[in-house]
């Protein structure tokens, strides 16, 4: 709304503006759009976190990637990364909430990649009757200390330099919490960064 | 003929505004009747006539309106006559798929997400109330006058 009233007030009295003038109605437009980003990104997290009844199927969790990775597929490219994945499992799940899930974790991977050629691995692994999944990359890291620190809400640790709306891993939390599994990072500055998260699996025993 | 009537439900001032150069920019003819809350909608609802002068072609309802929501004014309008069959969409720009699975079952012909941006939005909602419009006037063409 702010966005689309910046943006009609531009084509209307563009024209008739000074350069500071423009200047401040681009201001506007630029913090709409934001705020924009981040309500969607609010609404999608209470969504996850609290929609009622879950849809648990059996879900084929390479096919739920393989979507993922064609929904971002504009961003590997811009990023030049080599994304690689083992076969995946089949689970009992709730696919909208993989698929949040994979996508978050995936498109931070590429955002915090580092100078040299960005590289994704997604695999999983059955560990005591849970199955593990884990997206590893070779980016920026982050800090022991800060490893539970990120999965708030709003809770980021770079300025503008990376944009994003401090939501997304919160999202992951709350996904793998509705699935009745957990979530944690292992890194380290300039080692890149491995997000893994277990799934308990119903009736697998 | 003042063109097409349509009932806008939406609470919020700045949307309603959109929504009219939405139609102006598909050079719809219309004129429009708005009510900013469901009780004050849902009073309107009840009270449309069958055959009246008043009665919408069209009903354009925001999803999430102050005391109720979309499906409160679809249910409503169904069981008057009056409204029961014309051309009802509802718009929101919640992300929530449930939200139109409702206005669907409870009878909306379309369900818009509203674009942040103004070109978004002129061109969905124009183009989601120029189909219906159309509709409408195939229809009143199909009918003998008077």
């Amino acid at each position: 709304m702010v966005l689309s009233y910046a943006q009609w007030l531009t084509k209307s009295a563009g024209e008739k503006l000074n350069d500071s003038e423009r200047e401040m109605l681009s201001c506007i437009q630029e913090n709409g759009l934001r705020l924009q980003t981040l309500l969607a990104a609010l609404r999608q997290y209470i969504f996850i976190a609290e929609s009622g009844q879950e849809n648990w199927e059996s879900v084929d969790c390479n096919r739920v990637l393989l979507h993922v990775l064609d929904c971002l597929k504009g961003a590997i490219r811009e990023a030049n990364a080599v994304i690689t994945y083992d076969p995946l499992p089949g689970i009992q799940s709730v696919e909208v909430l993989l698929f949040q899930l994979f996508e978050n974790l995936i498109s931070n991977a590429l955002k915090y990649r580092s100078e040299i050629e960005p590289k994704i691995h997604i695999s999983a692994e059955l560990i005591d009757r849970r199955w593990v999944f884990s997206v590893a990359d070779n980016g920026i890291g982050i800090e022991p200390e800060q490893s539970n620190y990120i999965f708030g809400v709003f809770k980021r640790l770079h300025g503008r330099q990376y944009s994003g709306t401090g939501i997304g891993l919160a999202i992951c939390k709350a996904a793998v919490e509705r699935l009745g599994g957990r979530i944690w990072v292992e890194s380290k500055p300039g080692e890149g960064a491995t997000f893994r998260f277990a799934l308990p699996q119903k009736g697998l025993l | 003929m003042s063109g097409v009537h349509i009932l806008v439900i939406e609470d919020n001032p700045g949307d309603v505004r959109l929504i009219q150069e939405a139609l102006r920019s598909q050079t719809v003819s219309f004129r429009m009747t708005h009510y900013d809350t469901a009780d004050r909608a849902l009073k309107a609802v009840h009270r449309y006539q069958p055959g009246a002068a008043d009665v919408p072609d069209i009903m354009l309802v925001d999803f999430n309106l102050p005391a109720g929501n979309a499906t409160d004014i679809l249910i409503a309008a169904a069981k008057n006559p009056a409204l029961a069959r014309i051309k009802k969409a509802v718009m929101t720009s919640s992300v929530a798929p449930k939200d139109r699975d409702q206005a669907i079952l409870h009878g909306a012909d379309c369900f818009i997400f509203k674009p942040a941006d103004l070109d978004g939005f002129l061109n969905e909602v124009g183009g989601a109330l120029r189909t219906l419009c159309d509709e409408v006037s195939a229809l009143s063409a199909g009918r003998p006058s008077g």
